[in-house]
């Protein structure tokens, strides 16, 4: 079985919660009924996406250039000034 | 009387009651199966209305205020206020109906030799501002001898500004905050370049 490439765990626990805040938005602003069976689709929904999302890891972050990462300046990009 | 209970009596006269039975000469709308066994009515008092049970169906919404006094009475086959019958074992109760299925009862009544087929009294109740907005369906029963008499539901709505209820902007806030979270959850797993560790 492949390894997970993002943070499932994070993705699960997000989109249950996502899910059920959506719900709760839903029931106040939308007229959603309080026993309506959005809230288990909804929160399933945010299980699986979550789940999907953290197992593939589709989105990388930004590469940094090479003596960028920490902050440093690039000693190769910047020439050394010239000896009067 | 505690809060949910006043609030789920006042909520219960215009679902079934304990008892009930208005002789209705039209048969139309009824909370209540089958129609008319069971039959409740509200006034409240500070609002000035009137609410049957006969009046509805299950699918409606009743709004109502956060805050009121409510003169109800309850009627089982028609029987009027005061009337005595046969004793018989009754059971019934009010529930307020969640997400999940859960189903909670804010109000339950019964007794083994229950000469009572009608009832009323007077309620006050005061609704937390967390409900302001929120569409709830209560639903209530009526057994005898163990067997159903009469069951119905509705929506109950309590009026007010939906911007004063703290959930709906707890609602908004969560979903923000966790759509992040799940977005966050996709970036890939970051393995630190061999300089990173040994500069």
């Amino acid at each position: 079985m492949a390894r997970p490439q993002g943070h499932p765990i994070l993705g699960v626990i997000s989109g249950i919660l996502f899910g059920l805040f959506l719900s709760v938005t839903l029931t106040v602003w939308a007229g959603v009924p309080f026993d309506s069976v959005l809230y288990i689709v909804l929160v399933a929904a945010g299980l699986v996406v979550g789940l999907a999302l953290g197992w593939t890891g589709p989105f990388r972050r930004r590469r940094t250039r090479p003596g960028h990462a920490r902050g440093t300046r690039a000693t190769a990009a910047t020439p050394e000034p010239s000896a009067p | 009387m505690s809060r949910a209970l006043a609030f789920s009596i006042a909520a219960g006269v215009v679902i079934i009651g304990a008892v009930v039975a208005l002789p209705l000469a039209v048969a139309s709308a009824d909370v209540v199966t089958p129609a008319n066994t069971c039959t409740a009515s509200g006034t409240w008092v500070n609002a000035g209305f009137t609410k049957n049970s006969t009046d509805y169906s299950p699918n409606d919404v009743i709004v109502v205020p956060q805050k009121d006094k409510v003169d109800w009475q309850g009627h089982e086959f028609g029987k009027p206020i005061g009337y005595f019958g046969p004793a018989r074992a009754i059971d019934g109760a009010v529930q307020v109906h969640m997400p999940f299925g859960v189903a909670v009862t804010i109000w339950h009544w019964g007794g083994s030799h229950s000469q009572r087929y009608s009832n009323q009294g007077q309620e006050s109740y005061n609704v937390p501002s967390v409900l302001v907005g929120v569409k709830l369906k209560l639903s209530g029963y009526e057994n005898e001898g163990g067997k159903r008499v009469c069951s119905g539901s509705v929506y109950l709505e309590v009026a007010g500004s939906k911007t004063k209820n703290p959930i709906a902007w707890a609602g908004i806030g969560g979903s923000a905050i966790f759509a992040v979270g799940m977005l966050a959850a996709g970036f890939r797993k970051s393995k630190l370049a061999y300089d990173d560790i040994n500069p």
